[in-house]
């Protein structure tokens, strides 16, 4: 799963994002996601900005596979705990993508392991250990 | 006439009690200034104020034989809400309304994840192609997916 700089690293490298799928072919049996909260991150309108963006996502969109993950009520409700909880523990600058990002991998670790790749991992790591969740894991992209 | 009026206002003493038991007083019902106590100290003169009502030792322990049913399911519903902690969204102290209720996956179906991965094969050759150098990070990327859970 990718955050806005997991996303922003893959697009604008073509060695590390060569690197990436290599190695995710060779290693694991799974699949690139990007919760839907993330886009208003990474999305700029500026296509100089845009295209290496757009062209990673549209080849993972190939063949009609989705590769955004909705935003449910039940997700949002568990970022606002996650998001209220973090704060409460001495994070105040929690944003709210960020506790979007780690409900979606908190509902998603039901059913299978999740890696976050992310540029803010010490965010990422605050409410990742708040959800008790030892399937869910948090790494930067570079 | 004038500098000794003036004398006689700056050495004027506070209410009775002085300053300090005002505050103390209203708040606690008890002090010095006595014209302004509370009413817990007309009701109990001389009983210290308390918050709430302590329970009694017998009101903290509860026969489980006397409990019914019910009583005990509630219970169990309570232990384990507090020792799940919120970790898991089905049972997070009533924070999520769809408690209990099946929600469908939101990752992709195996025939989804398949034709991704195949996408993902594709771009790789693609970039490949257009001059990318495969390998440059590759010994650090399987250093730390070692450690990525499956």
């Amino acid at each position: 799963m990718l955050d806005s700089g997991g996303v922003t690293a893959l697009a604008t490298s073509k060695d590390l994002l060569t690197d990436y799928l290599n190695m995710l072919k060779r290693r694991f049996d799974g699949s690139i996601l990007i919760p839907i909260a993330v886009v208003t991150e990474f999305r700029t309108g500026d296509p100089r900005k845009d295209v290496a963006v757009d062209r990673f996502i549209n080849a993972m969109r190939r063949r009609q596979v989705r590769v955004y993950v909705p935003l449910t009520l039940e997700i949002a409700e568990r970022a606002g705990v996650l998001r209220t909880q973090a704060r409460a523990s001495g994070h105040p600058d929690i944003s709210v993508t960020d506790a979007h990002i780690v409900a979606t991998a908190d509902d998603l670790a039901n059913h299978s392991a999740v890696t976050i790749l992310t540029g803010d991992p010490e965010h990422m790591k605050v409410l990742v250990e708040l959800t008790h969740r030892t399937n869910i894991a948090v790494d930067v992209p570079g | 006439m004038g500098r000794t009026a003036a004398a006689a206002v700056f050495i004027a003493p506070g209410p009775p009690g002085g300053w300090w038991g005002t505050h103390a007083a209203w708040r606690l019902g008890r002090g010095p200034g006595r014209q302004l106590v509370g009413l817990q100290e007309v009701l109990w003169p001389g009983r210290r104020a308390r918050m709430w009502p302590m329970p009694k030792r017998e009101q903290l322990h509860a026969e489980i034989d006397a409990l019914s049913e019910d009583q005990l399911a509630a219970a169990r519903v309570v232990v384990e809400s507090s020792q799940n902690n919120g970790s898991d969204p089905s049972a997070n102290n009533g924070s999520d309304p769809s408690a209990g209720r099946a929600r469908p996956y939101l990752g992709l179906s195996d025939a989804e994840r398949a034709a991704q991965q195949e996408s993902m094969r594709e771009l790789e050759e693609e970039l490949i192609a257009e001059g990318a150098t495969l390998g440059r990070y590759l010994p650090e990327l399987e250093r730390r997916a070692a450690t990525w859970p499956e």
